[in-house]
């Protein structure tokens, strides 16, 4: 269904929101766009919810959201893209797709999506590769009768870093998550300098450690559906890699569980596996564990945020 | 599908959420959060939201950072 405005009227809206200007009476308002954006995000939710995603194999624990864009990141985004127009604003309706799953199946969840609602490979964003920012997930760019559409699509552990690094930004200014530098001005020195360190930790994390355990779940996956993978010809070195990456994974879960609390049965089972032979099983057996202790850890961010946040507001 | 309407202050992390059930929960509640939006002024810090999930645990996983401080219970 087409909105009842033109593209023209909602650009100009988009303009006076932008410049905090008095919308002309000859346009949409605001609140009827917002409602209409709302309700295009709810429909496209439950058509995704139509799809049966947890149907596919290797997808768990799938959750849907969906929201409209809030004034302020609205407002925001009309000014920091400037000169970007309202229409052109791609996740105003947004959709958030979270699952425990690979980063294959990933993949094609986006591409069920696309391909639901008619949109080619072209739709979609990947943003697991390059940096930005730290933050990684597969973002499908819809654009239909009623207006654009972003749904994006996330394992638990980018939803999680991107959550974490999202309430960081919320203390030390949002642009962190546009590439630029946080803004610890008028912090002591010493608290800058660990809102500072945990900035770095945490982006570091995203495409160092996670990244990695990633990268070997889909080694993992495959392993599901192709058994003997690693004793087909030509495997060998993929398998010594699979196992070798997971000894290092181990021993990184090792150290952030020492580091802070862990949930004792996945301490527990990490410190077993260290002790055991290492194998293709012994690697397939350490993924959850080592995934369990990275969501800890990311988890527990909560505590050192609220800390940091209770230090930085005695000082203002 | 629920519908909750969030309000949460950027720096002290403080949250408040307010259910819609129904059919027409999320229309409900981007009503609601068009009020609210309309109460609070402009750069005061609180960040007013309508999210709609199946439930609140739903948005707690995939909204966490809203949820990371303490929850203010009552108007």
């Amino acid at each position: 269904m087409k909105p009842p405005w033109s593209t023209n009227q909602l650009k100009r809206l988009g303009d006076a929101l932008r410049d905090d200007a008095v919308v002309p009476s000859n346009l949409p308002d605001y609140a009827e766009v917002i409602a209409w954006y709302d309700d295009l995000a709810a429909r496209v939710h439950n058509g995704i919810v139509g799809l049966h995603l947890d149907g596919i194999p290797g997808v768990k624990s799938i959750e849907i959201s969906s929201r409209a864009k809030t004034i302020d990141t609205l407002r925001e985004k009309l000014r920091r893209e400037f000169p970007i127009r309202l229409p052109s604003i791609q996740d105003i309706a947004g959709v958030r797709i979270n699952a425990d799953m690979s980063l294959l199946t990933q993949r094609d969840i986006a591409s069920s999506i696309a391909g639901h609602y008619g949109h080619t490979r072209e739709a979609i964003r990947d943003l697991r590769t390059q940096h930005h920012s730290g933050y990684r997930a597969v973002h499908v760019w819809l654009r239909l009768a009623g207006g654009r559409v972003e749904v994006q699509v996330r394992t638990t552990l980018q939803s999680e870093w991107a959550n974490a690094y999202e309430a960081l930004a919320d203390l030390i200014g949002r642009e962190i998550r546009y590439n630029q530098e946080p803004n610890l001005s008028g912090l002591r020195p010493s608290l800058a300098k660990t809102f500072d360190g945990f900035h770095k930790e945490l982006q570091t994390f995203s495409f160092g450690f996670i990244r990695t355990q990633e990268l070997v779940r889909v080694s993992d996956s495959i392993l599901d559906s192709v058994p003997d993978f690693f004793e087909r010809p030509g495997a060998e070195s993929l398998r010594e890699e699979f196992v070798s990456t997971t000894g290092d994974l181990l021993q990184g879960a090792l150290d952030i569980a020492n580091a802070q609390e862990t949930p004792p049965a996945v301490h527990a089972t990490l410190l077993e596996l260290r002790s055991r032979p290492r194998s293709v099983e012994w690697a397939r057996a350490a993924q959850d564990p080592i995934r369990g202790a990275t969501q800890a850890w990311l988890r527990g961010l909560r505590y050192d945020l609220d800390k940091l946040r209770a230090e930085s507001k005695m000082e203002k | 599908m629920s519908a909750f309407v969030l309000e949460y202050h950027r720096v002290s992390g403080d949250y408040r959420v307010t259910e819609f059930v129904g059919d027409e929960a999320h229309r409900a509640a981007i009503q609601r959060r068009l009020e609210l939006e309309r109460e609070h002024a402009l750069g005061d810090g609180w960040e007013i939201v309508s999210l709609n999930a199946e439930s609140l645990e739903v948005i707690k996983r995939t909204h966490s950072r809203y949820f990371f401080g303490k929850e203010l219970v009552g108007a």
